[in-house]
């Protein structure tokens, strides 16, 4: 999947006519690449738009602009993304004007090049590409209609598509129960009757059943337990396998994400902020965020005491997001630089994207105390006496 | 209100002993035995991790710590709870009567003695006990603003505080006019002086004593300019000239409060039956008479009352020890207008508001962002060291827990199955459910780890299996799991398991 | 995590769906009987709905319209009402009218017409409620401010109206009354599925690609219609009071001898208020017949928001 200049604003509408007072930047100009079979994971804390992202891939969520293409397509072969530079512009100042520029632009280009967006498809062709694509949600509780049987539940997919009906679909549905671990009984049964892990494997078979080529999962294990986390994850990973599905994995819990993903992606306010391959993301942080990001996360070990980086104030409103570098606000690094001008997210070293002005400077110097690396209590010691020191001799 | 380091007080001393704690439930499909024979120990100074997945009765046992667990469905069937010496679930079976011979359960409650118990312990709770839970938006009042949710807790359970400073202020109104006559002055002639507030500490010593003197050292101290003080000065003057109206009516109330201060202090350490009977009574009297209803009315009139206004000083400065910028911008603000990080600040500063001696904490960040939660630990590690409180820390994240906790207690299906010191538990783990727990857990400094997860679910607390209840999913269940319920055996020095793999003797301290 | 569909292992398909949903419901009606008042009300209910469906057959004359008595024992009753004995049970009142006889067959009519009124009101309220609420915008601003108009007509004067122009007939009464109860319906629905289009479930069905028009059926209604049923059993009372009411007034149908319970009191008062105190059965027999069923419908209904409150589930 390759998605170009993604944008997503949702208005502010007020007063009393309700015009827009402004807009809601929650996924503003990323540019987007997933390859098949692979686990890309996407972090960030609250209100980084992430969640937004997901459903905007999947056209849940309708953009406001940008390109999407899918699976098989040509043109994602024979496109490097390069003609698209036009359209991943920065824009400054935005306003509904502005938005239907940009939009024209793009349609210019994909008529263009011939580019076969999903966003501007519809009928026959849209309904091939919902088949392929599925969500499963992060709240157990809501994600299941109350009302419904479980085995109507699962099945929906299937009336919904006419891929199948009655008995048929019932023994499908029965089929891929045995697979999650389910059996006949619960087939009849009402969602509230069973745990939060079993519900999510409930969602995944719904969202499984359609054999789909990607699915988004939204936060899957974040409302559940621990140990039931583990079983949820297992079992996504042995799906992956079985069917060679793509994951989008969103969550804000970092370990979770490292033991699922083959990629990660960083984002803040609407931005990705740095994108590596896994281990290299984690042990090598470059950009100021995902460094603080890090470190915030409490290790279950009591005899590792790391450095922490402790951020200073709360996240940014996304209706209101600072100039220039958005992180800027709240980076130790930050410059009158950072304040103006909008830093682009490019390849530090290869595989590794970081949007920041001062990539290659964090780079060269030494980030020693703010990847996970494992220190032992001399080392941390060491570094604490340092520490004191450098505070007296303030 | 003194600063006191680790060492000044006594790490030996118990505060809090919870004894066979057992909490039932009784709802429609039959009893849920949410907690069953649940002791812990908390000593001073100490912070005390409970961990556990959804169902393991955590929660449950905080809230029944704190005697709030809803009536019905839920009751504390049995088991001792002691503050000091006394034994807060003292008449707990006086309180009703649980018949079980018929088909559904029938619960034939005392009603009179349950609303005494409540009046009570009212006056302990929030005085000794705080708590604070998972949703910072949920635990504040949304009509009114952040100031008048401080100022009623102080007003509650600091009252006889407050009252000192402003007797005091009223007493010593004249040097008070005077000081402040000379601050403003050194403005002009002295700024040196004025550059550095504490170097009026030796002239405050000289002119005031008691609390009154404790706060204006407290003002000297956080040396946020001379501004802010004239402020506090200001305030100060104008309770002392209210107070001075009626001082018979404000004497009385103050000494009705350093009576039952007085009282409750002496309730710990009494040992009496029979005057502890009589002191409850007492308190329980106290509780009726302060009128919350009329407490509210006038903070909405904004009422010119020594109490009040002392109440609002007193606010101020509480938000600047949980490190909030613009205090004072934020005391104005309603609760819907503050991110969840700065609300659950104000929520521990007003938890910590009255120095309880314990503090519990049910999952305070897990609502919050990771960047978030780390300034809270880092707030809540600060707090505890400097007041000494000793703090009961309940999550299910393990991480937070080997940051903050000096012993931790793991909690399966209501039972507390291992206790111990953190890094023994964490390192050295003897019970099949905390094995598999930590083996589950994805590490994000050893990423290659496999993650094991431990099959089957949590059981139905209606009907719990027999023996020892994670015996269906422990994979080195024998025989005996099955039959008998396991006792809780130390294995090392302060380290306690609860499974028939091990043998020794059983303890009850732990 | 509740086994109570534990039993159901055995069975076709169908049946065993069924089953399930019994089940449910068997705990719904478990937790209505915790509430005494609601007992009351229910029990009440059924009662007075029993007899008007069986108690015409039961009693003299057509089903739809009171015996009129004009001699009893020699006499010419038909302006003295007679007390309650063991020949009428109820007593008779001005016009020589059975009360007893009229009492049943008026449940008859007034049962059947509220039904009629709750249920078709309640119908227009759902379809119109959940496009409302679920396709927003233009759609949602024109019946909204539609029901608003319809909202601020004070209902009596609109029945009045209505039967002053188109004819008295106890057809046009119903029809004035349905106009006049589907806003509120509306209403509630419309409130309901604003909540439930966000929810999780109706995302996923989406994102299945599901046509609104099915998830608005299979989901959405479904879902929204609890708070109706607290509505529509209030309502039911309501709607009676109503009728009662117009008949009092003078306003209502004018077919003679149709019985109604508004329109039995209203007779009692046929020849200047002061005969009231003379023969108070005439007033009081129908009045407490209402007052009874409308009080027991206000039980059932607030026992009804009790139990389907989804806070005090599980």
């Amino acid at each position: 999947m390759k998605a170009v200049g993604l944008r997503k604003y949702f208005p502010i509408k007020g007063g009393v006519l309700g015009t827009t007072k402004g807009y809601v930047y929650a996924v503003d100009n990323v540019n987007i690449t997933i390859y098949k079979g692979e686990t890309l994971g996407l972090v960030g804390e609250s209100g980084c738009g992430k969640t937004t992202l997901g459903r905007v891939l999947i056209d849940l969520i309708t953009p406001t602009s940008g390109t999407l293409m899918f699976n098989g397509s040509k043109s994602l072969n024979n496109l490097d993304g390069g003609q698209f530079e036009e359209i991943g512009k920065e824009y400054s100042e935005i306003s509904s004007n502005k938005i239907n520029e940009i939009r024209q632009e793009e349609k210019k280009i994909i008529e263009k090049y011939g580019i076969k967006d999903i966003y501007r498809t519809k009928g026959k062709k849209k309904r091939e590409f919902r088949k392929k694509v599925q969500i499963v949600f992060q709240d157990p509780v809501s994600s299941l209609d109350p009302r419904m049987l479980i085995k109507d539940v699962v099945a929906e997919p299937l009336y919904v598509n006419k891929v199948a009906k009655g008995e048929k679909a019932r023994k499908m549905v029965l089929d891929l129960l045995s697979e999650i671990g389910l059996n006949e009984d619960h087939l009849y049964r009402f969602p509230h009757e069973f745990s939060g892990g079993q519900r999510q494997r409930i969602a995944f078979a719904r969202a499984i059943i359609t054999r789909p080529d990607f699915i988004v999962l939204d936060e899957p294990t974040s409302a559940l337990d621990v140990s039931v986390q583990a079983q949820i994850l297992n079992l996504l990973k042995e799906m992956q396998k079985k069917y060679g599905m793509t994951y989008l994995f969103i969550s804000h819990n970092l370990a979770v994400i490292r033991s699922v993903s083959d990629r990660v992606a960083v984002m803040y306010l609407g931005k990705i902020v740095e994108q590596a391959a896994t281990d290299d993301l984690f042990e090598f942080p470059i950009h100021p965020y995902t460094q603080a990001l890090l470190s915030a996360i409490p290790i279950p070990d009591p005899k590792l005491k790391r450095n922490r980086i402790v951020l200073s104030g709360d996240v940014p409103s996304p209706a209101n997001p600072p100039s220039g570098c958005r992180f800027h606000t709240r980076c130790r690094f930050a410059t009158q630089l950072c304040k103006e001008k909008e830093p682009e997210l490019v390849e530090t070293k290869p595989g590794h994207l970081v949007a920041c002005h001062y990539a290659e400077d964090i780079l060269k110097s030494e980030s020693k105390l703010h990847g996970i690396k494992r220190s032992t209590m001399d080392e941390i010691e060491e570094i604490e006496k340092n520490l004191q020191i450098n505070n007296e001799a303030k | 209100m003194q600063e006191i380091s680790t060492d000044k007080f006594n790490k030996e001393e118990v505060v809090l002993k919870v004894s066979k704690l057992k909490t039932q439930f009784f709802v429609y499909d039959g009893i849920v035995k949410a907690i069953e024979d649940v002791s812990l120990t908390l000593h001073r100074g100490e912070v005390l991790g409970i961990v556990g997945e959804t169902g393991c009765g955590k929660s449950v046992t905080a809230y029944s710590i704190t005697k709030l667990i809803p009536d019905p469905p839920g009751r504390i069937v049995s088991g001792q709870i002691f503050l000091g010496n006394l034994n807060i679930l003292r008449n707990i079976d006086k309180e009703a009567k649980i018949l079980t011979d018929r088909k559904r359960v029938k619960i034939k409650r005392n009603t009179r003695l349950i609303k005494r118990n409540e009046l009570f312990f009212n006056q302990i709770r929030g005085k000794y006990i705080s708590m604070i839970f998972q949703e910072p938006m949920a635990a504040l009042n949304p009509v009114y603003t952040i100031e008048d949710q401080i100022i009623e807790t102080l007003v509650l359970h600091k009252r006889s505080y407050i009252l000192e400073v402003a007797q005091g202020a009223a007493k010593s109104i004249d040097k008070l006019i005077k000081f402040r006559q000379t601050m403003e002055e050194d403005q002009d002639i002295n700024p040196e002086k004025v550059a550095d507030l504490r170097e009026y500490k030796p002239d405050i010593e000289k002119d005031f004593q008691g609390p009154l003197k404790e706060e204006l050292f407290k003002l000297a101290d956080s040396n946020k300019g001379t501004v802010s003080f004239l402020k506090h000065l200001d305030l100060l003057i104008e309770e002392g000239k209210i107070y001075n109206k009626k001082p018979q009516k404000y004497d009385r109330i103050l000494n009705l409060d350093r009576q039952m201060d007085n009282l409750r202090v002496e309730l710990l350490k009494e040992t009496d039956e029979m005057k502890v009977n009589s002191m409850e009574k007492k308190l329980a009297n106290y509780s009726k008479k302060i009128n919350l209803i009329k407490l509210s009315k006038q903070l909405k009139r904004n009422k010119k009352d020594p109490i009040i206004l002392e109440a609002r000083r007193e606010s101020f400065g509480l938000l600047e020890t949980v490190n909030i910028a613009d205090a004072y911008g934020i005391l104005k603000r309603y609760p819907h207008e503050l991110s969840g990080g700065m609300l659950q600040r104000v929520v521990i500063s007003i938890a910590l508001a009255n120095e309880p001696e314990i503090l519990i904490a049910d999952e305070p960040t897990t609502a919050l962002d990771v960047t978030v939660q780390a300034q809270i630990l880092e707030i809540m590690r600060q707090l505890q060291k400097n007041r000494g409180t000793s703090i009961i820390l309940i999550t299910h994240d393990l991480g937070v827990i080997a940051e903050m906790c000096d012993r931790v207690a793991v909690m399966y299906a209501g039972n507390i199955v291992e206790v111990g010191n953190v890094n023994e538990v964490f390192h050295n783990p003897k019970h099949p459910y905390t094995i598999g727990l930590l083996s589950s857990i994805p590490r994000i400094d050893n990423p290659d780890k496999k993650l094991k997860s431990i099959p089957g679910t949590v059981p139905n607390l209606i009907n719990p299996p027999n023996g020892c209840r994670f015996n269906p999913r422990c994979p080195m269940a024998f025989e005996k799991c099955r039959i008998d319920v396991p006792v809780h055996i130390e294995v090392s020095p302060n380290h306690v398991v609860a499974c028939h793999l091990f043998n020794g003797t059983e303890v009850s301290d732990y | 995590m509740t086994s109570e569909t534990k039993n159901i292992k055995s069975g076709g398909a169908l049946s065993r769906s069924l089953r399930s949903r019994l089940e449910s419901f068997k705990r719904t009606l478990y937790f209505l009987t915790r509430n005494p008042l609601a007992v009351f009300g229910l029990s009440v209910t059924i009662f007075y709905v029993l007899v008007a469906i069986f108690g015409p057959f039961f009693v003299p004359g057509n089903p739809n319209y009171m015996v009129q008595i004009l001699q009893y024992k020699g006499k010419y009753i038909y302006n003295t009402p007679l007390p309650p004995s063991a020949r009428f049970p109820f007593g008779t009142t001005f016009g020589g009218y059975d009360l007893f006889n009229g009492i049943v067959k008026g449940a008859r009519t007034d049962v059947f017409m509220a039904a009629i009124i709750v249920f078709i009101g309640a119908i227009i309220g759902i379809i119109l409620g959940s496009i409302a609420g679920y396709k927003g915008g233009i759609i949602d601003d024109v019946i909204m401010r539609t029901t608003d108009i319809f909202l601020s007509i004070p209902f009596l004067v609109l029945a009045i109206a209505m039967l002053a122009i188109l004819g008295r007939t106890l057809e046009i009464m119903i029809f004035a009354f349905i106009i006049v109860w589907w806003p509120t319906y509306t209403r509630i629905i419309r409130g309901q599925v604003l909540t439930i289009r966000e929810l999780k479930y109706v995302e996923a069905s989406k994102a299945a690609g599901a046509s609104s028009l099915r998830i608005i059926l299979r989901h959405v209604i479904p879902n929204s219609v609890y708070p109706l049923f607290v509505q529509a059993s209030l309502d039911f009372g309501n709607v009676i009071l109503g009728f009662a009411t117009l008949n009092w007034l003078g306003f209502g149908y004018s077919t003679q001898n149709l019985a109604e319970w508004g329109s039995i009191m209203s007779l009692a008062t046929i020849q200047g208020t002061s005969a009231v105190f003379k023969y108070s059965w005439t007033l009081l027999v129908p009045g407490i017949v209402i007052l009874i069923f409308v009080l027991s419908l206000n039980f059932l209904g607030d026992g009804l928001r009790d139990v389907l409150d989804p806070r005090l589930r599980r």
